[in-house]
């Protein structure tokens, strides 16, 4: 996994063929969900996971590893915290 | 301390990435008027006002603060350091960023600094994750064949599983949860800056580039990195005990 690839710019990717492959979608995967992919790129990424099972369930992966991630962010400030805050404010107040 | 002060990260970056660059973020920048009103209710001393502040943001603080500093213990002390540090500066806040993330430097401001005393540096940037010419690539190339195999070049040998046929308590569960905080863990500082404010956080692409004063590119960069090692992480724990 340390082996390192170089990889191509979008351009080139774009402008070498017309068909994307599955080691191209895994890279522009990012991507096309901020959505920064050019117009060209968006559609050949689309065509491929429409035909590709594999890329399908990848896009899929990523999606739901991010929901997995959002969801660690519901965490509740404990009562004694939000208390200790407090002193602190009113301690500032005062002085 | 001050509302201006931005690391230079990502100053030497910028010339590294794709020719079609763009500059920060330039939206959530200023403070708005509900941001005003917050502030001047906050000098006035009102409880309400900082109560809701504490829980709006104490979370994503202390999480933020775990980027930077060894324990949760520590990371505690931090954030603690930084209200206090919020609400001495409140006379000075000028609505020149928004009241977020003026907050959000103030803590990350402090947190460096423990970094710092306690002995754990924090580069400024990773060139590495920048360098088109080393960078990782998101799955690992054995799981694809060659891009000179006759009938499949560049395609999956195995695809990836299909998580929607795994139990939902195995996606829900706290262990789950262990593996993605460990995957995090074991990322770059800047790829955990930015996964953390992106995706756990939820803050847009333009609240995190100006925040880091990156561009929308080298955020994705960074973002891309980050989130194809939770992915492999996750598929290597659901796919142990599986086979």
């Amino acid at each position: 996994m340390a082996r390192t690839v170089k990889r191509k710019t979008e351009l080139e990717l774009t402008t070498s063929d017309n068909e994307l492959t599955c080691r191209e979608i895994v890279e522009l995967v990012t991507d096309y969900l901020e959505q920064a992919l050019l117009p060209q790129t968006r559609v050949q990424f689309e065509e491929h996971i429409a035909a590709c099972e594999g890329c399908t369930n990848y896009v899929e992966q990523v999606r739901k590893t991010i929901d997995m991630l959002h969801r660690l962010a519901a965490e509740p400030v404990l009562p004694a915290t939000k208390q200790e805050l407090l002193e602190v404010f009113r301690n500032l107040k005062q002085g | 301390m001050d509302e201006g002060t931005l690391s230079p990260r990502g100053v030497s970056d910028v010339a590294k990435v794709r020719q079609n660059d763009d500059t920060p973020g330039f939206s959530g920048v200023m403070a708005s008027t509900d941001d005003m009103h917050f502030i001047e209710l906050l000098r006035r001393g009102d409880e309400a006002a900082f109560v809701s502040l504490i829980d709006h943001y104490h979370a994503s603080m202390l999480r933020l603060a775990q980027v930077f500093v060894p324990t949760r213990a520590v990371a505690e002390e931090v954030v603690q350091e930084a209200w206090v540090g919020v609400l001495q500066g409140l006379h000075r806040f000028e609505g020149r960023s928004s009241l977020k993330t003026w907050i959000f430097r103030i803590l990350t401001n402090c947190a460096k600094t423990r970094a710092q005393r306690e002995g754990r540096s924090i580069p400024f940037s990773e060139l590495s994750d920048f360098d088109p010419e080393h960078r990782e690539p998101a799955v690992d190339p054995e799981r694809f064949f060659a891009a000179d195999h006759p009938d499949s070049p560049d395609r999956w040998i195995s695809l990836p599983k299909n998580w929607d046929a795994m139990p939902e308590d195995r996606l829900l569960s706290r262990e789950t949860d262990a593996q993605i905080q460990r995957a995090i863990e074991l990322l770059s500082p800047g790829q955990r800056e930015v996964i953390t404010l992106r995706d756990i956080e939820g803050w847009t692409s333009a609240e995190v580039c100006n925040f880091l004063a990156i561009s929308e590119t080298n955020q994705r960069v960074l973002l891309h990195r980050a989130r194809s090692r939770v992915r492999q992480a996750l598929e290597q724990y659901f796919g142990k005990g599986q086979a």
